[in-house]
C-alpha cells in the first residue's frame, strides 16, 4: 500500500459560510437593467510570441503555464487530411489518423498501449478532418513522462498493427450500412453534394470499393509522407513548466527526420463545381423537415480581409432577426443558425439550417429568404447594429478562457498561417462596422438568385402546407424543384 | 436513455469558432467526469496492491465557498480569475419526476416560459396585457372543452369561432409585447450561451456574462423569479412541440428508447421524457403553468453557483440584496413524490423497430443519488467501459460481435439506472449480444476483478475528475445539478469512496443491483430497410 501526499500545494479549506457575510457597500437597484453601470470590460490576449518556442528541428511549440489543475494538454496537429487523398482513395487519411491512436507503437503492441495509457488516466486520441490531422494528449502532471512517452511514440512510430487495422476496417464496413438512419446526416451529405460535387475532398466518402485499400502498409507509407516534423505545431497548457516541456518535446521529436519527399500540397484545391440554385428534397417519413439552405461564398483576401469583421457583424445581426422572427413571433422552430466563412483557399459558404415541421417548411423557407432579402435591402438600423457589434467584442474573452483555448489558438495561427495580430486586431475591426459597409457587403455576398435549399422529409406535408399558406414551392428560391433520390447506404448510389 | 430538454439560445461567437481550437475538433468529451481542487492524500486501497509511482494519488476538493441567504437560497462560489467572464446558473429542485400522467411536460414547458419576461421584461404595459391574457384564457378554455366534445358541424363552426377570437385577442397584445427581450438584454451585452435545461428532478438556467456585467445577470434572473410573466403561451407550446418532433421523434432511436423507458420505469416519475407526452403537451393550461411555478420555485429550493473571475464579497452583496427580495416561504416545501419501486420477479422485454443499428439495451435499477452503492456501480462502469475495458475488449475487439458496447450508471434523486448498450455488428443479433452480455456479467460475479485492473479505473476516475474542472461553464453546472439531486458535497466525497472501493464491494454490488429478474430488455431492430 503506497501513501503519497500531493505534489502540487493548494488551499486547504472548503469554507462554508452559513450566514450572509458582513458589511458590504449597499446596492441600488435600478428600475431596468438597461440603467445599470458596468465598468469597461479589460481583457488582452496574452502575447503569443512571449509563448512561442521552436524545437531544434524547427518543430513551432506553444506553452501556456496554468498550475490551477493536475493535468497537461498536449495538441499536435499536421498537415495531413482528407484533402490529400485522390478520389480513389477515400478515407485513407482518416483511417491513417484513427489507426495512429488505436495500431500500437514500434515497441507496444497495441493492447500494451491501451493498457499503459488507460493504467495512467491518460487521454491519449488521434483524429482528422478534412484539411487537418493530429493527436492529443491529456493526462495527470504526475505521469506526463510516461504519458509523453506514449504519445510521441505513437506520432513518430505507430505499428498499425494487423489484427487492429482488419477489425477498424471491419467496424467501418459495418457502419457504411447507417449511414443514411440519420436525417441531418441525409441532408449534410445531399447539401456537400450540390454545393461541392460528389468527389470533392470534404463531401466525398468511404464505399466498399475504397476498404480494401486500407491496409497497414497503404497506411504506414501515407502516416510517413503526411504526418511530419516539417509540417507539425505542437500547443502545451497546463500544469508544466515551460523549461519542462520544451526539454521533453526535444527529446521526443530529436532526430526525427522530415521525409525526403515533397510535404503534401498546401492549400487544399478549391471546387470547380458551379451549384445550380434550387429546391431539393428527399422524401422522409419523418415529422419535422430539416433545412439548410445557402451558396458558396468567397475566398479570404488574406487576414486583413477587410470584408470579414463586416461579414461576422453581418451574420450575428441575420441569426438575431432569423430567430426573433421564426422562433420568437412566429414560433415555428426551436432553434436557427445561419453561418457566413470566408474560405481559406475555395470559396467559403453561407448557410442557414433550420428544423420544422413539415406543413410549415415552405413557411419557414420563405420567412428566411425575405430575411436574407433585407440584409441588401435596407442598411440595418445604427442601433441594432451597434449591438450585434457590442456582442463580438464582448464575447471575445471565451475565445481564451481555458489555457487549451490559448495555446491551441496561437498554435492554430501558425498551422493556418493566420498571423497573431489577428486577434489584437480583431475587436477593433468589429468596433468599426458600419451599416453601410454591411448593406454594401450583404448585397455582394448575399445573392438569393444562388440559393440551394435541401430539405430532408415528407414531401406531401410540405406541400399541403405550402398550399395552406398560400405558397407554391416553386416560387421560394430561383431555380426548379427537385426530388433526390434516397441512397444506398452502402454504396450511396440512388436507390 | 433520457431526453434532456433545453431551450437554445441565439447562438453567437461560440457556434462558429471551436472551442479548443486545435485540440479539440469539437469533439464531445466521452465520459462524465467530476471535478475537485486540492489535494488531499489517498490510499491505494486493495491491500498489498502496490500502485505504481507514476498512478495518480491525489484527489482534490473544491475551492467552493458557500453561503445561504435568509430565505433558504443557496450560493456555490468558485473564483476563477484571469479571463473576464463568469459562468452563472441557478438550479430549481423540480422536474419531469414531480409531474403527474396528464399534464407531464409542464416542467419543460415552464422552462420556455420563463424565458418571455416578466412585469418589467418583455412589455410595454403589463396591466393591459394581463386582462388580455386573462381574456385569451377564458377563450383557451371553451376551446379547451369543445375539443373534448364529439365531432359535429355545429361543434367544429364554435371551434372555429372561438379560434379566430383567440387568434385575434394575441393579435392585440402584441403590440404590446417586447418580444425576446430577456435574450435581446443578455446576447446584447456579450453574454453567451444564454440557455436552460429540464431533467427528471431539477430545472437549471445557466449562461456566461461577461465578468463586468455580473449584475446584469443579477437583475434579470432575480426579476424573473420575483415575477415571471407567461406570455406568447399558446405559441410556445409549439416551439415545444418542435423541441419534441427535433430530440424525440426524428431521430434515428427517440421513439423506440422513449418507448423503453416506459416499460422501463413503469410505475414511476421517471417513466415520461421531461419533453412530455404529446397528448398531455397540448392540455396544459396558463393557469397550471403559473401554479407549478408558486408551489416549487421557492429560494429555499434553489441553488445558484458561479465559476469565474469575480469578486466573492461583490457577489455576497448583490446575492442578498435582488435574489433577497425573494420572500422566505411561509410553508414547507412540497413532499419528494414517493416512487415505490413496483416489485419485479421476472425479466420484461421490450420489441421495437427504428431506422438504426440493431442493438440491445440491458437496463437496470439502481439505487438513488448519495446511497453508498453509486460509487461501486461508477467503478463497475469504468471496468466495464473504455478502450481497455471488458466490453470492448470482448465483444468488440475479441468476439466481434458488437459495433459498439457500453454501460452507463445514472443515479438520480429517486432513483438509479444502470444501463448496458450493445450494438450489433455483421450478422450477431441483438439477442446474441445480450447473451454476450449475461457471460460478462457471470464473469463478474464469479471472478474477483484483479487489483490492477481496479487500479486502472480509479486512476481513470480521479484524473476525469479534474477533467470536469477546467471549464467553467461544465463546473458550475456540474454543482448545481449534483446538489439538485441531493448535495454538491457528493463532489468531494465521490473520488475518496470511488478510490476506497474493492473487488468485493464490485462483486456485491452485482447481486444485489444487476439482477436478471430485475431487468428490462430493449431489442431494436432496423425497420425501415
Amino acid at each position: 500500500m503506497t501513501r503519497s501526499s500531493s505534489p502540487v500545494l493548494w488551499v486547504l479549506c472548503v469554507l462554508l459560510v452559513l450566514s450572509p457575510a458582513l458589511a458590504a457597500p449597499p446596492i441600488t437597484i435600478p428600475d431596468r437593467p438597461e440603467n445599470l453601470h458596468f465598468d469597461d470590460l479589460r481583457f488582452e490576449i496574452p502575447d503569443a510570441a512571449g509563448l512561442r518556442h521552436v524545437l531544434s528541428n524547427g518543430v513551432p511549440v506553444y506553452v501556456v503555464e496554468d498550475h490551477t489543475l493536475p493535468l497537461v494538454d498536449v495538441a499536435v496537429a499536421v498537415r495531413s487530411g482528407d484533402w490529400i487523398d485522390p478520389p480513389e482513395r477515400a478515407g485513407r487519411a482518416s483511417f491513417t489518423a484513427a489507426l495512429v491512436r488505436r495500431g500500437g507503437t514500434a515497441s507496444r503492441p497495441p493492447d500494451d498501449f491501451d493498457e499503459q495509457a488507460d493504467f495512467l488516466g491518460a487521454d491519449i486520441e488521434s483524429l482528422a478532418s478534412a484539411t487537418r490531422s493530429g493527436a492529443t494528449l491529456n493526462v495527470s502532471s504526475q505521469s506526463l513522462g510516461e504519458g509523453l512517452d506514449l504519445f510521441c511514440e505513437m506520432i513518430r512510430a505507430p505499428r498499425f498493427d494487423a489484427g487492429r487495422v482488419a477489425a477498424a476496417r471491419d467496424n467501418l464496413r459495418e457502419s457504411l450500412g447507417r449511414r443514411t438512419d440519420d436525417s441531418l446526416e441525409v441532408l449534410n451529405r445531399e447539401w456537400g453534394r450540390l454545393l461541392f460535387g460528389p468527389d470533392h475532398y470534404a463531401v466525398r466518402e468511404v464505399t466498399p470499393k475504397h476498404l480494401e485499400t486500407l491496409v497497414p502498409g497503404e497506411l504506414a507509407a501515407f502516416h510517413r509522407a503526411t504526418w511530419r516534423p516539417d509540417s507539425m505545431v505542437v500547443a502545451v497548457s497546463g500544469d508544466v513548466a515551460t523549461a519542462d516541456a520544451l526539454a521533453r518535446l526535444e527529446k521526443c521529436f530529436a532526430g526525427w527526420p522530415a521525409p525526403s519527399g515533397p510535404p503534401p500540397p498546401w492549400p487544399p484545391p478549391a471546387s470547380t463545381v458551379t451549384p445550380r440554385p434550387g429546391l431539393y428534397s428527399v422524401d422522409r417519413e419523418i415529422p419535422q423537415a430539416k433545412v439548410l439552405l445557402g451558396h458558396l461564398g468567397t475566398k479570404r483576401r488574406g487576414w486583413d480581409d477587410p470584408d470579414e469583421p463586416a461579414l461576422e457583424v453581418m451574420n450575428q445581426t441575420l441569426q438575431g432577426r432569423l430567430m426573433r422572427r421564426l422562433r420568437v413571433e412566429l414560433g415555428l422552430v426551436y432553434g436557427v443558425e445561419s453561418s457566413f466563412d470566408l474560405g481559406l483557399a475555395e470559396p467559403g459558404v453561407f448557410r442557414i439550417f433550420l428544423e420544422t415541421e413539415n406543413a410549415s417548411a415552405a413557411k419557414a423557407i420563405q420567412v428566411a429568404v425575405a430575411e436574407v432579402r433585407r440584409l441588401r435591402e435596407e442598411p440595418v438600423p445604427e442601433p441594432e447594429l451597434a449591438y450585434a457589434r457590442k456582442a463580438l467584442v464582448d464575447g471575445f474573452p471565451l475565445l481564451f478562457d481555458t489555457p487549451a483555448e490559448v495555446a491551441g489558438r496561437f498554435a492554430e495561427d501558425e498551422y493556418l498561417g493566420r498571423p497573431h495580430t489577428y486577434w489584437r486586431d480583431y475587436r477593433d475591426r468589429i468596433r468599426h462596422v458600419t451599416p453601410e459597409q454591411v448593406q454594401r457587403l450583404a448585397q455582394r455576398s448575399l445573392q438569393p438568385d444562388r440559393l440551394v435549399v435541401v430539405l430532408v422529409g415528407k414531401w406531401a406535408d410540405v406541400a399541403r402546407g405550402a398550399a395552406e399558406a398560400g405558397i407554391r414551392p416553386e416560387s421560394l428560391v430561383r431555380g426548379p424543384v427537385t426530388r433526390l433520390p434516397e441512397r444506398d447506404p452502402v454504396t450511396l448510389e440512388p436507390r | 436513455m433520457r431526453t434532456r430538454a433545453s431551450q437554445t439560445s441565439f447562438a453567437g461567437l461560440c457556434a462558429k469558432i471551436c472551442r479548443v481550437p486545435l485540440a479539440g475538433f469539437c469533439r464531445p468529451s466521452v465520459r462524465p467526469a467530476a471535478a475537485y481542487l486540492i489535494y488531499i492524500a489517498l490510499a491505494a486501497i486493495d491491500p498489498g496492491m502496490a500502485a505504481p509511482a507514476s498512478s495518480p494519488q491525489a484527489a482534490a476538493r473544491l475551492p467552493v465557498e458557500a453561503f445561504e441567504l435568509d430565505n433558504g437560497m443557496r450560493f456555490l462560489l468558485v473564483r476563477r480569475p484571469g479571463v473576464p467572464m463568469v459562468a452563472a446558473g441557478w438550479a430549481v429542485r423540480t422536474g419531469s419526476g414531480d409531474e403527474q400522467p396528464g399534464s407531464t411536460g409542464i416542467s419543460h414547458l415552464l422552462e420556455h416560459l420563463m424565458f418571455h419576461g416578466s412585469r418589467r421584461i418583455g412589455t410595454r404595459s403589463p396591466d393591459r396585457e394581463g386582462d388580455l391574457m386573462a381574456r385569451q384564457d377564458d377563450v383557451a378554455d371553451r376551446l379547451f372543452d369543445l375539443r373534448r366534445q364529439p365531432a359535429s358541424p355545429a361543434r367544429d363552426a364554435q371551434i372555429a369561432d372561438f379560434q379566430h377570437r383567440l387568434e385575434k385577442l394575441l393579435d392585440d397584445q402584441r403590440p404590446l409585447m417586447v418580444q425576446g427581450e430577456l435574450w435581446r438584454l443578455y446576447q446584447d451585452q456579450g453574454a453567451v450561451g444564454i440557455n436552460a435545461l429540464t431533467d427528471y428532478d431539477y430545472t437549471v438556467y445557466y449562461g456566461q456574462i461577461p465578468a463586468n456585467k455580473l449584475s446584469l445577470w443579477f437583475w434579470l434572473e432575480s426579476d424573473r423569479l420575483r415575477d415571471p410573466v407567461f406570455r406568447e403561451f399558446y405559441t410556445e407550446g409549439r416551439v415545444v412541440e418542435e423541441e419534441r418532433r427535433k430530440r424525440l421523434e426524428s431521430t434515428p432511436e427517440g421513439k423506440a428508447v422513449e418507448q423503453l423507458a416506459a416499460t422501463f420505469w413503469d410505475g414511476h416519475p421517471y417513466a415520461w421524457p421531461t419533453l412530455g407526452r404529446t397528448e398531455d403537451l397540448s392540455g396544459i393550461r396558463r393557469a397550471q403553468a403559473e401554479a407549478w411555478f408558486l408551489a416549487r420555485y421557492r429560494p429555499d429550493q434553489i441553488t445558484a453557483a458561479l465559476v469565474g473571475d469575480f469578486d466573492p464579497e461583490q457577489v455576497k452583496a448583490l446575492a442578498r440584496s435582488y435574489f433577497g427580495r425573494l420572500p422566505r416561504p411561509a410553508t414547507p416545501p412540497p413532499a419528494l413524490a414517493s416512487s415505490p419501486a413496483p416489485a419485479q420477479t421476472a425479466e420484461r422485454r421490450v420489441t421495437e423497430t427504428c431506422d438504426c443499428t440493431p442493438q440491445s439495451r440491458v437496463l437496470y435499477r439502481t439505487p438513488a443519488f448519495g446511497h453508498s452503492d453509486t460509487y461501486a456501480l461508477d467503478v463497475l462502469a469504468g471496468v466495464l467501459n473504455g478502450r481497455t475495458g471488458r466490453l470492448y475488449r470482448s465483444l468488440v475487439l475479441g468476439q466481434g460481435i458488437a459495433f459498439a458496447a457500453y454501460a452507463q450508471h445514472e443515479p438520480d434523486r429517486r432513483s438509479g439506472l444502470f444501463q448496458v448498450v450493445l450494438e450489433s455488428k455483421g450478422e450477431a443479433t441483438p439477442e446474441a449480444l445480450v447473451g454476450a452480455w449475461d457471460a460478462e456479467l457471470d464473469r463478474l460475479r464469479r471472478e474477483p476483478v484483479s487489483g490492477r485492473e481496479l487500479q486502472k479505473v480509479k486512476n481513470q476516475i480521479l484524473t476525469d475528475s479534474w477533467r470536469g474542472l477546467a471549464d467553467p461553464l461544465a463546473l458550475a453546472l456540474r454543482l448545481l445539478t449534483w446538489d439538485a439531486r441531493g448535495d454538491w458535497r457528493e463532489l468531494d466525497r465521490w473520488p475518496e469512496a470511488t478510490q476506497a472501493i474493492t473487488s468485493a464491494d464490485l462483486q456485491r454490488v452485482v447481486s444485489t443491483w444487476l439482477n436478471p429478474q430485475q431487468r428490462t430488455v430493449g431489442i431494436l431492430n432496423r425497420g425501415r430497410r
